[in-house]
């Protein structure tokens, strides 16, 4: 029933990303352990955003927002009241939650214009907030964040290699969970929602509180994704929340294939590494990341992993040709 | 509290001026450019290159808003139109690239310091409103902007044009029915909005700092009184600007940590109480 | 089991439907007939709750659903096609089937890896395809189907909920005559335990199928009765049945 061979592709990939990503592990030092890091944590955030996007057809200029309150949760908690860093990890996933909650039923029921400018305009409001309170560091940010204490269970994630090794376990979890949503029925009517809303109205669907529910979703991971950075980089600044990174990861996510969930890591990695080796010889990465976006949106607007999936298809029906 | 008063009427100028035309556009042609802050950046740091050429802030005045203009219908031409008919989602979101590469333009060109220009003599000296002194250049961006309001509303109540776009903001295929040509008149409407976004941005340079990212703090609040002020429709962009424009100058004096929430709160209350804005035209 | 009392509905100046009320009694067929423009879809619109009325109450099954948004009529029991196809496209029949399923199952809400744990939908999927006869079609993405296919999908869609009310919305609309056989004879075969409303302008598959007619005119009833009274009113013959194709 469900498309068999997409979700083969999806899996094929995930596992080559994988193995991508085991084999860099194995012989990167201490900046490209960083790097892998912070790779995978991108990526997940990107496959948030296209369950979010591609899944529920939800357009938002401003899931780094989400990313902001883990993070600044992670950073505040830790630096100023305490709290062991792995207890912040859930207690910022739950006030993303919260908000989303608060916002998302309010602004899913507009279309999605109105829908992409609001939430352009709710990530800002983090920012200025963040900026102009010296209270949760100002335009300083704040440094210092401890990372995760896991050494009741024998990890050391002060050490790069094992903190990227956990982080790609949990990407991979997140990649698992947002495939099992896609091919459960909530997935299914979603993206029913996505293609005639107003059949799947008058079949029964409560659009609104549906889209709300992947608001939610998204919103959430994103938020965990936030957190695991600041602990990566010990560090996190009001950019973290604003326009540029929510941007970011969605050119990530229609490079990619907007829907197909790994093209989104896939996105994730190509872009994180193409900003690496530019930030090398130029200062302005972000023209040529506006260049990509608007390239993007001009020509490959079904991203890679549909080029992909052409691909296998082809493959398909030749083999198909060849048993004849 | 005059002085207040009145520097949120020039604010709330300012922001009349820049949402108007992205709100008409809305409305006619379901189409929102979020690269209008990008222009309105480009106004003032053309206003500024060309007031230091020409030493006269009145050409600069002049130059900056068509040079801004030209620039809106260059990226029509070139890059939106590519999209054709199309989603306008695609169109929005080429918009929003189109944000990252004006920044870095701008860096590029003029660097990253901040940069003012000074107010032309004629309009330097300090006058009385009301028993208080007030900049003559403030009120003059007040007068301003109340009489582009005025010409705006005319053009629209009176004119055969006005009505050809109050028709097509109502129902755009009725309209195409009747004969309009939808896409000349949104080419028309599109290029006045990149227009008035030069005007304000090099109206707004002697008061404003002018540096690179001043576009998307601006873009903000015009997206919200888009929102507010109800897609379309002139006299809900003009109310929605004073009430964001008058809800920044006092919050901003009376409770400066969380002056950026109060208008996000006064979004959120009109989002839920007010969903199809000031004056709905649909 | 679905009643209309006093519905009125205006585009601005234009009054589309003029005080109209209807009572439907459990298990009958009951036609809509009326020129292009009369307001029959609209009514529709209404009934199904797309459209919000000016005045007057919808009751189904003695609720009052007057204030209810679509889903919940549907929710009710309630189930309606499109005069133009509207499936979901980029699905296969049978996703397409399966989300009617899941909707009136309220499956969407369950938390499950896949909807593979719920082979009773897919059995469902496969009887409702086989009734409308799509059964060959359910692995293929909707949007190849041919017109007529697309036709049964629509009205595959609107009976997997196991509805109570059926609002048919001009379900032979562009078919061949053969397709229309199949059709009509699928809606005759239908239990009575539905209550069904068609629009129709095939006259042949009205007068077959109906137990009452309502004729539509600009908005208000011109006239309701038995198909043979229908058929042989002056009034109507004047108004409508003379010039429709049959």
């Amino acid at each position: 029933m469900i498309r068999r061979r997409e979700v083969a592709l999806r899996w094929l990939l995930t596992f080559l990303l994988l193995i991508a990503a085991i084999v860099t592990w194995r012989s990167a030092g201490f900046f490209g352990q960083s790097l892998l890091a912070q790779t995978a944590i991108f990526a997940l955030f990107a496959m948030s955003v296209d369950f979010l996007a591609g899944g529920a057809g939800l357009m938002s200029l401003g899931q780094a927002m989400y990313l902001g309150v883990g993070a600044y949760v992670t950073a505040v908690l830790t630096t100023i009241w305490h709290v062991p860093a792995l207890a912040t990890v859930p207690i910022g996933m739950a006030l993303a939650g919260v908000i989303a909650v608060a916002l998302g039923a309010v602004i899913v029921r507009f279309g999605e214009i109105i829908f992409i400018m609001l939430t352009l305009a709710a990530g800002e409001m983090l920012y200025a907030f963040v900026f102009a309170n010296r209270s949760v560091g100002g335009s300083d940010g704040i440094a210092s964040i401890p990372r995760a204490d896991l050494t009741g269970i024998g990890l050391d994630l002060g050490s790069g290699p094992v903190f990227s090794a956990v982080v790609l376990v949990i990407a991979f979890a997140v990649f698992v969970f947002f495939d099992a949503l896609l091919r459960s029925p909530f997935g299914l009517i979603l993206t029913a929602v996505r293609q005639n809303p107003a059949r799947a109205r008058a079949l029964g669907a409560s659009i609104n509180r549906l889209r709300t529910a992947a608001y939610v979703v998204s919103s959430i991971v994103a938020a965990l994704a936030g957190s695991l950075l600041a602990q990566l980089n010990h560090y996190a600044s009001p950019d973290l929340t604003g326009w540029e990174l929510s941007g970011l990861v969605l050119i990530m996510v229609l490079f990619g294939g907007l829907g197909s969930l790994s093209g989104a890591a896939l996105g994730a990695v190509i872009i994180e590494l193409l900003s690496h080796f530019t930030a090398r010889y130029t200062s302005h990465w972000e023209l040529i990341l506006g260049l990509i976006f608007i390239a993007v949106v001009l020509f490959a607007e079904n991203g890679i992993f549909a080029l992909l999936s052409k691909g296998a298809a082809r493959l398909a029906a030749r083999r198909r040709k060849e048993r004849c | 509290m005059t002085v207040q008063l009145l520097n949120g009427l020039q604010l709330a100028m300012l922001l009349f001026l820049l949402s108007v035309g992205l709100s008409i556009v809305l409305g006619l042609m379901n189409f929102i450019n979020l690269a209008h802050g990008t222009l309105y950046m480009l106004g003032a740091y053309l206003g500024l290159t060309s007031a230091s050429i020409t030493g006269s802030f009145w050409l600069a005045l002049l130059i900056a808003p068509l040079g801004t203009a030209l620039a809106g219908m260059a990226l029509y031409q070139f890059l939106l139109r590519r999209l054709g008919g199309g989603s306008p989602m695609r169109q929005i979101l080429l918009t929003f690239g189109v944000i990252y590469v004006g920044i870095e333009i701008i860096r590029i060109v003029w660097g990253n310091d901040s940069h003012s220009i000074d107010p032309p003599a004629l309009l330097s000296a300090q006058m009385v409103v009301l028993g208080e002194p007030y900049p003559a250049y403030r009120l003059f961006i007040i007068v301003l902007g109340l009489v582009t309001m005025a010409v705006l509303f005319l053009v629209l109540e009176r004119t055969r044009i006005g009505a050809m776009v109050r028709a097509s903001v109502d129902d755009r295929e009725g309209a195409t029915c009747l004969g309009i040509n939808t896409q000349r008149l949104f080419l028309s409407v599109f290029g006045l909005g990149c227009l008035l976004a030069g005007l304000a941005g090099v109206v707004a340079a002697p008061v404003l700092s002018v540096y690179p990212g001043m576009d998307i703090a601006v873009l903000i609040y015009t997206l919200i009184i888009v929102v507010i002020g109800g897609p379309g429709s002139l006299p809900g962009a003009a109310l929605g600007s004073l009430l964001v424009g008058m809800a920044d100058t006092f919050g901003r004096v009376f409770i400066p940590e969380f002056s950026a929430f109060l208008i996000y709160v006064v979004m959120a209350a009109f989002l839920l109480l007010r969903p199809q804005g000031f004056v709905a035209i649909r | 089991m679905l009643s209309c009392s006093g519905i009125n509905k205006s585009f601005g100046a234009l009054a589309v439907v003029r005080d109209f009320s209807l009572d439907v009694p459990a298990g009958e067929r009951h036609a809509i007939i009326g020129p292009n423009g009369a307001g029959k879809t609209t009514l529709f619109n209404l009934i199904n709750g797309v459209l919000r009325a000016d005045a007057g109450t919808i009751h189904l099954d003695n609720k009052d659903v007057t204030r209810l948004p679509p889903e919940r009529r549907a929710r009710l029991g309630l189930s309606r096609s499109f005069q133009r196809n509207s499936c979901f496209p980029d699905m296969t029949v049978a996703e397409n089937l399966a989300t009617a399923v899941v909707l009136s199952w309220r499956l969407e809400w369950r938390p499950a890896p896949s909807i593979r744990r719920f082979p009773a939908v897919h059995e469902r999927v496969e009887v409702i395809a086989a009734s409308v006869g799509i059964l060959d079609w359910l692995e293929m993405p909707a949007r190849s189907l041919s017109y007529g296919t697309q036709r049964q999908l629509e009205v595959g869609l609107s009976l997997a909920g196991e509805p109570r009310v059926l609002l048919l919305d001009e379900p032979t609309a562009g078919m061949s005559p053969e397709e229309t056989k199949r059709i009509q004879a699928l809606i005759e075969a239908l239990p009575r335990s539905l209550t069904i409303v068609i629009i129709e302008h095939d006259m042949d598959v009205v007068f077959g199928l109906a137990d009452r007619v309502t004729v539509l005119d600009a908005g208000a009833v011109l006239m309701r009765g038995t198909p043979q009274e229908v058929r042989t009113s002056a009034a109507v013959q004047a108004r409508y049945l003379g010039e429709a194709p049959a």
